[in-house]
């Protein structure tokens, strides 16, 4: 019982991760306007694992773009942050930030920061704009 | 009348179909009114708080423009946003206030301790045309949110200023309770459908068995009917047979009849023969006398008369005798004697009688005598072209029986034939001197109106006949 407990978690968890890193992909790829991007995370590198469009670099200054679960993690401040939570959004110069808020996904993108990078702001994108 | 089971398990599955089918229509009635009670209570509890807690707000928010009063005032923000906490349990988990701003929803107050929202951060609620239809429709509305499984519900009040919508008060709260019970009800109903499915399903079993046990029990009355006819046909049958044997038994008894008067005739009118003949010499040659002729003519008198006697005792013998009569076997073979005796003397046949039983028995005496007389004629007829002719008849008790042997000795019956000897129409006689009818009646005789056996078996020097009786007969 235990065991079949411990599959259902993982399993939920793995697929609720994979909707995550699948948002990801669609957002940086629409950014960037490319069909690889080369991610700096700090946290969960395993997540991305499968992923063909982001691919992990462990140099933050071989990536095109540093995604941040913590922010005493942020090394590279010259490169376009992604963060997941609404403070670290506000309180960085963030592109965006992808958080839950009482239960619900939140998406918001910061518009003077995405030009500052002269990245791609997809019109699908736009209703996300804070 | 005996009931079939089957027919009692038609009324118990009949009774257990009612039974489940009352008991659904009373668990949908429960299921109803639990759900609609637990759900419609809570909506209504969460109705009159945020009531009081709408008020609350528009009371203290002395401005038309939330955001902005609430950003200067930033004590009242705690304050109603410690208001809003008071509410929150583990069932009230989420209490917020949003205004609607250029299209986006933003946080002013939040009760929450975790996952605390900032002050004019901005929210995409799930459903949003819900939560836009609010502002258009000014009514509160509450839905539960399909991706959750509809664990939650989501309540939406919103706070009318100047006929205006400022602002939404949001509450989440928890209704997995509720579902809970709700889906252990439905499991609950879906047994008893199932149950019911299950019960219709073996009633209609049942009644295919009691249509089948039915159709076999008018197959078996049918054929009962058929049989019964059968055996009617087949009694009326061996009736007839019967009697036909039975006249063709008598036509046989006739012709031995007139054989043994024949026989018992032969010696008088041979007698009668040489009175006449006597008598006629005498009268040429003149010396007939008066005593004389009235000597031979009572002596002729009397052998008709004899003959008469004979004709009498013949006709009494083959008579059935209608009532039972205490007799003993030495009267049975003098009678019986006297109708074959003079037969079997004149082919030199010896009969050797040895009775042991003395005492009389209560019997139909003439039938008893027909047998002994037709065992005895078989035997006479089988010592016919033997050298040693003799007959031993004995009676003796043995036990509660009484057993009349007839032994001959003409060599016994052929061990092949010894079981069939008793069936009508088995001979081994020549059609002229045999029916097969004679043991065949006698059996019957014996069985059927003397109530003991007739058996067979062969001794050293011939064939012997059984007339077992019981000695209560006596």
């Amino acid at each position: 019982m235990k065991a079949i407990y411990i599959i259902i978690v993982f399993t939920s968890y793995l697929f609720a991760n994979s909707y995550e890193i699948k948002l990801y992909e669609t957002i940086f790829t629409k950014l960037f306007n490319k069909p690889v991007i080369y991610l700096f995370v700090d946290k969960n590198k395993k997540e991305f694992k499968n992923s063909k469009v982001l691919k992990i670099v462990n140099n933050c200054k071989k990536a095109d773009l540093v995604l941040l679960y913590d922010i005493n993690n942020l090394k590279c401040k010259n490169k376009p942050l992604f963060v997941t939570s609404y403070i670290d959004f506000k309180n960085l110069d963030a592109i965006g930030a992808f958080y839950w808020r009482k239960g619900r996904p939140q998406l918001i993108l910061n518009k003077k920061i995405i030009e500052s990078y002269n990245l791609h702001l997809d019109k699908s994108l736009l209703k996300y704009l804070e | 009348m005996k009931i079939k089971p089957v027919y009692i398990f038609n009324i118990i599955a009949i009774i257990i179909l009612i039974v489940f089918i009352w008991l659904d229509y009373l668990f949908q009635d429960i299921e109803k009114y639990v759900l609609d009670t637990n759900y419609k209570e809570n909506i209504v509890y969460v109705k009159n708080f945020s009531k009081n807690l709408s008020q609350e707000i528009k009371n203290k928010i002395k401005s038309n423009n939330f955001s902005n009063f609430l950003s200067k005032n930033k004590d009242i923000r705690k304050e109603l946003e410690k208001d809003l906490s008071l509410f929150i349990t583990n069932r009230y988990k989420y209490i917020y206030l949003v205004e609607k701003q250029d299209n986006k929803f933003r946080f002013l107050l939040d009760g929450s301790k975790d996952d605390k929202a900032l002050f004019l951060e901005t929210y995409e609620p799930i459903e949003i045309e819900k939560w836009n239809s609010v502002y258009k429709e000014k009514k509160d509305i509450y839905f539960t949110h399909k991706h959750i499984q509809n664990l939650w519900i989501t309540y939406l009040k919103p706070i009318i200023k100047n006929n205006k919508v400022k602002a939404i008060l949001v509450i989440d709260f928890s209704i997995q309770p509720y579902v809970k019970i709700e889906k252990v009800l439905k499991k609950l109903d879906y047994v008893f459908k199932l149950l019911i499915y299950f019960f219709i399903f073996v009633f209609i079993i049942i009644v295919w068995f009691s249509f089948v046990d039915l159709k076999r029990d008018k197959k078996l009355f049918e054929l009962n009917k058929s049989l019964e006819k059968r055996v009617k046909e087949e009694i009326k049958k061996n009736r007839e047979k019967d009697e036909q044997i039975l006249y063709q038994s008598r036509l046989a008894q006739m012709g031995e009849m007139m054989s043994m008067i024949a026989h018992q005739w032969r010696q008088p009118l041979a007698s009668i023969s040489a009175i006449v003949i006597s008598v006629k010499l005498k009268s040429q040659m003149n010396m007939l006398k008066q005593d004389m002729i009235n000597s031979k003519m009572d002596s002729i008198l009397n052998y008709t008369k004899h003959l008469s006697d004979t004709i009498d005792d013949f006709r009494d013998f083959f008579k059935p005798t209608k009532q039972k009569k205490l007799v003993s076997y030495e009267e049975i073979m003098d009678s019986v004697l006297s109708i074959i005796g003079v037969s079997l003397k004149n082919r030199n046949i010896k009969v050797n009688i040895d009775i042991r039983y003395s005492d009389e028995i209560f019997i139909f005496e003439n039938e008893l005598k027909q047998v002994i007389l037709n065992l005895l004629k078989n035997s006479e007829d089988v010592l016919e072209d033997k050298e040693k002719k003799e007959i031993n008849i004995r009676v003796y008790k043995q036990k509660d029986e009484i057993i009349f042997e007839i032994e001959d000795t003409g060599g016994g019956i052929d061990d092949e034939i010894i079981d069939k000897i008793f069936e009508p129409y088995f001979s081994t006689k020549d059609s002229k001197n045999g029916t097969g009818l004679g043991l065949y009646m006698s059996k019957i005789i014996v069985e059927k109106h003397l109530k003991g056996s007739l058996k067979v078996y062969n001794s050293k020097k011939g064939a012997v006949f059984q007339i077992i009786l019981k000695e209560s007969n006596g």
